[in-house]
C-alpha cells in the first residue's frame, strides 16, 4: 500500500473536529472522495500530502509515518511522490507554459525523466504554446498544463481537488479522461476530491464525506 | 529554475513597480555616492594642488581668503603687500624658496600670475611647446587656455572675463605652453611678477575708483591705514617695551603689534604706494616641518602681514563644508530608508498577491526556506541592480557637478571623477543590505504561509 490513513481527525477552530474515514491506496487505484462543500475534502487532502499535521490519527506514505519526518522531509516527499491538479489549476502568471510545467521538477528538486516535458507537451496537443504565458492560453489548453505539471515527475499518486465542477459535461469528460490516462501512464494512483457527481461511475472506490461542519454544529 | 530565475520573472511580470522600486533604491545610493566622491575628490584637489607650498603670506584678512585666492585661484585676493616682503623671505634662513604672487589680471577668465619660474618648478610643469618667460610681457600658458606660441593677447583687469578694462597698451606675447597637469597651472597664465606690476603701475591712477578692481581699492584702504597709526609712531614704539614690563594691559596690546609692522614698512609704503612695488602674496616652502606651525605665527605676529597654512585652512574648511555634507548625505541616506521602505511594501504587497503562487510552490515540493529565498532573491536582484545604476549615475552627477561648479575649475579633475572607486563596492553593499533588511519580514512572511488555510479557502 502507497498511501495508508487511519483515525485522522483534525481540530478546526472552535469546537468544530473533523473526523476522516481511513483510506487505503495503492499504485494504479483510482479512489474518489465525494461530499457537499464544507465536509473537509480539501482539509483531508492537505492532511494527506503532508501539509497539515492532523490532530489524531496516522498517514503512511511507502510505509512511513508521514508526520514522524521532519516537515522539510515531507516536502521533499510530497515533491517528488505527490502529483496535484487544483480546481483553480493555478499556473504561475509569470512564467511560460512549459516553465510552468517544468516548476514540477525544479521545487522538487529532480529533473523529469529525458524528453518527458517533450512528450507531455505532444500528448497533450500544447507544443506549440509550449513558450505562451498562461493569459495567453484558453481554459482548456491551461487545464492540460495542470495536468502535465501533476505527472511530470511520474509520482506515486495524482491528487485533483474538485477538477471537473466549474466544467461543462464534455469537458468534464474531457479534463477525467485526460487525468486518468495520464495517471495510469506515469503509474500513479488517482485521488479525486470532488462534489461532482457527473464522475462517480467511472472509479471503483468512492469514499463519502457526511457535512461535518453542520452536524458539529447541530 | 533557482531563486533567482523565479524572482526575475517574477519581477519582468511586473515591469513599472519593479522600475520604480530600483528608481528609488538608485536614486538614494546615486546621492550618497555624488556626495562622497566630490568631497573626497575636492580634498584630494586641495591637497594636490597645495603640494609643495607650506605657508602662503599676504595682505591682512582672512586666511582662507588668502589660501583660496592665492594657491587656488578660486576667490579674489584682499589685498596687496609691499614686494620688499618676499626680498626679506627670499633670504629667509629658514625658507628654502619663496615664490612672488602678482594678480590682479585675465584673459578670458584665465588668471594671470605675475611670479618666478620657481613657481612652475612647485606644480613640476612640464612644456608642450616653447619655453619660460625671460622678459616682461613674456606668459607661459596653461593647457586649458587654448593659446598657442607667439599668440598676441590683450589681458583685462580684475578676475572676470566680462569687463571693458582692457590693457591694450601693452600686449603679452605667448612663449610657451604647458602641458596638462590636473592642477590650477592648467587655467592659469604665468609671467614676470614686473609685467603684472608695470600693467598696473601704468594703470593706477586712471581707475582709482572702479568697483571690481580689487588691487587698487585695497591699496588705497592700505595706504589709509598706515596714515592713521603714522602719527605717534615713535612714541608707541618706545613704549612697547615698557607695556612689556608692566604686564601689558588688553587695548594696547593690539596697538604693538600694528605699530612694530609700520616699524620697519611704513618708509617703503610712504614714498611709493605704487604698483611697481607691490604684489598679491608670497608662496613659501620651508626648510623644515617643524617651521609649517612656527613661522606662519612669527609673521602673523610680528609683521603687518598674514601668514597662512593652505593644509591647515583647507582642512579647516573642508570642516565647516562637513555640516552641508552632513545634510545631503542625510538626505541621501533617507533616500536609501525611502527605498528600503518601499521596497518592503512592494514585496508585502506582492506577497499578498502571490501567496497562492507561493501556496503552488509550497506543494509542489518547496520548502518554506525556499519560498523565503524566492522573495530574498527579487529583493537582492532590485537592490543590487538599484545599487549599480546608481553608483553610475552617482558618478556622473559629480562629473557634471564638477563641470557646473566655475571654482572646482583646476582644483578636481573632472574626469578623475568618472573614475570607479573602490567605495563603490561599499555603496552596492549598502544597497544589497537595504534590500536585504527589506525582504526580512516579507520573505518570513512567505516561508510562514498557511498553505492548508489557503487550500482549504478552494481559491488554488
Amino acid at each position: 500500500m502507497f498511501l495508508i490513513s487511519e483515525n485522522l481527525g483534525v481540530r478546526r477552530t472552535g469546537a468544530v473536529h473533523l473526523s476522516f474515514p481511513d483510506l487505503r491506496i495503492d499504485h494504479n487505484d483510482n479512489v474518489l472522495l465525494l461530499g457537499p462543500s464544507g465536509s473537509g475534502k480539501t482539509t483531508l487532502l492537505s492532511v494527506l500530502a503532508g501539509l497539515l499535521p492532523p490532530t489524531t490519527g496516522t498517514v503512511r506514505v511507502g510505509g512511513d509515518d508521514f508526520y514522524a519526518l521532519s516537515a522539510a522531509a515531507r516536502d521533499h516527499v510530497r515533491g517528488r511522490q505527490f502529483g496535484f491538479v487544483f480546481q483553480t489549476l493555478h499556473l504561475l502568471p509569470s512564467l511560460t507554459l512549459s516553465q510552468n510545467i517544468m516548476l514540477a521538477a525544479d521545487m522538487a528538486g529532480r529533473a523529469p525523466e529525458a524528453g518527458r516535458l517533450d512528450q507531455l507537451l505532444d500528448t497533450l496537443g500544447l507544443t506549440d504554446k509550449a513558450h505562451r504565458k498562461p493569459d495567453a492560453l484558453s481554459q482548456g489548453e491551461q487545464q492540460r498544463a495542470a495536468i502535465a505539471r501533476a505527472v511530470l515527475l511520474r509520482p506515486q499518486i495524482v491528487i485533483a481537488d474538485e477538477p471537473t465542477s466549474a466544467l461543462d459535461d464534455d469537458n468534464a469528460r474531457v479534463v477525467m479522461d485526460l487525468l486518468q490516462d495520464q495517471a495510469g501512464d506515469a503509474g500513479a494512483a488517482l485521488l479525486v476530491a470532488t462534489h461532482d457527481t457527473r464522475i462517480t461511475e467511472r472509479f471503483d472506490t468512492v469514499l463519502t464525506l457526511e457535512n461535518q461542519m453542520k452536524e458539529a454544529a447541530a | 529554475m533557482n531563486a533567482f530565475t523565479l524572482a526575475i520573472a517574477s519581477l519582468r511580470s511586473r515591469p513599472l513597480h519593479s522600475a520604480l522600486c530600483t528608481a528609488v533604491v538608485a536614486a538614494g545610493i546615486a546621492l550618497l555616492c555624488a556626495v562622497f566622491l566630490l568631497s573626497q575628490s575636492v580634498a584630494a584637489g586641495f591637497a594636490r594642488n597645495a603640494q609643495g607650498i607650506d605657508v602662503v603670506v599676504g595682505t591682512k584678512g582672512s586666511p582662507l581668503q588668502l589660501v583660496l585666492s592665492s594657491v587656488y585661484h578660486a576667490d579674489i585676493p584682499a589685498g596687496n603687500i609691499p614686494m620688499h616682503a618676499y626680498e626679506e623671505f627670499e633670504h629667509h634662513p629658514h625658507i628654502r624658496r619663496a615664490i612672488p604672487l602678482a594678480l590682479g589680471d585675465n584673459f578670458k577668465g584665465f588668471r594671470m600670475v605675475g611670479t618666478t619660474p620657481d613657481y612652475l618648478d612647485v606644480y613640476d610643469a612640464k612644456f608642450e611647446s616653447g619655453q619660460v618667460f625671460s622678459s616682461v610681457f613674456d606668459v607661459v600658458a596653461g593647457a586649458d587656455t587654448g593659446l598657442k606660441i607667439g599668440e598676441k593677447i590683450a589681458v583685462t583687469h580684475g578676475f572676470s572675463a566680462v569687463g571693458d578694462d582692457v590693457h591694450d597698451d601693452h600686449l603679452y606675447t605667448v612663449t610657451g605652453v604647458l602641458k596638462p597637469s590636473g592642477t590650477v597651472l592648467d587655467k592659469l597664465l604665468v609671467t614676470q611678477v614686473e609685467s603684472v606690476q608695470k600693467l598696473h603701475a601704468g594703470h593706477h591712477h586712471e581707475h582709482d575708483n572702479d568697483g571690481h578692481d580689487s588691487n587698487d581699492h585695497d591699496d588705497e584702504e592700505e595706504s589709509h591705514d598706515h596714515d592713521s597709526h603714522d602719527h605717534g609712531d615713535h612714541d608707541h614704539a618706545q613704549h612697547t617695551e615698557d607695556h612689556h614690563e608692566h604686564n601689558h594691559d588688553n587695548h594696547d596690546d593690539h596697538d604693538d603689534h600694528d605699530d612694530h609692522d609700520d616699524h620697519h614698512m611704513h618708509d617703503d609704503e610712504n614714498a611709493a604706494p605704487d604698483a611697481m612695488h607691490q604684489i598679491t602674496s608670497v608662496l613659501l616652502q620651508l626648510r623644515s616641518p617643524a617651521d609649517v606651525m612656527r613661522l606662519p605665527r612669527q609673521i602673523n605676529e610680528e609683521s603687518h602681514l598674514q601668514a597662512a597654512v593652505p593644509s591647515y585652512e583647507m582642512a579647516r574648511f573642508t570642516k565647516s563644508l562637513g555640516i552641508g555634507r552632513q545634510l545631503i548625505v542625510a538626505l541621501g541616506a533617507g533616500f536609501v530608508l525611502l527605498a528600503g521602505v518601499m521596497l518592503w511594501a512592494t514585496l508585502s504587497s506582492g506577497l499578498a498577491l502571490r501567496r497562492y503562487d507561493l501556496a503552488v510552490l509550497r506543494v509542489l515540493g518547496a520548502t518554506p526556506r525556499r519560498l523565503a529565498a524566492t522573495v530574498l532573491a527579487e529583493a537582492f536582484l532590485i537592490a543590487g541592480f538599484g545599487a549599480v545604476v546608481g553608483v553610475v549615475c552617482g558618478h556622473f552627477v559629480a562629473y557634471g557637478t564638477v563641470l557646473s561648479i566655475d571654482s572646482l575649475q583646476g582644483i578636481v579633475l573632472p574626469h578623475a571623477v568618472l573614475r570607479p572607486q573602490f567605495m563603490d563596492a561599499g555603496f552596492i553593499l549598502i544597497g544589497l543590505l537595504a534590500g536585504l533588511l527589506a525582504s526580512l519580514a516579507p520573505s518570513l512572511t512567505a516561508a510562514r504561509t498557511d498553505i492548508a488555510a489557503l487550500l482549504a479557502k478552494g481559491r488554488v
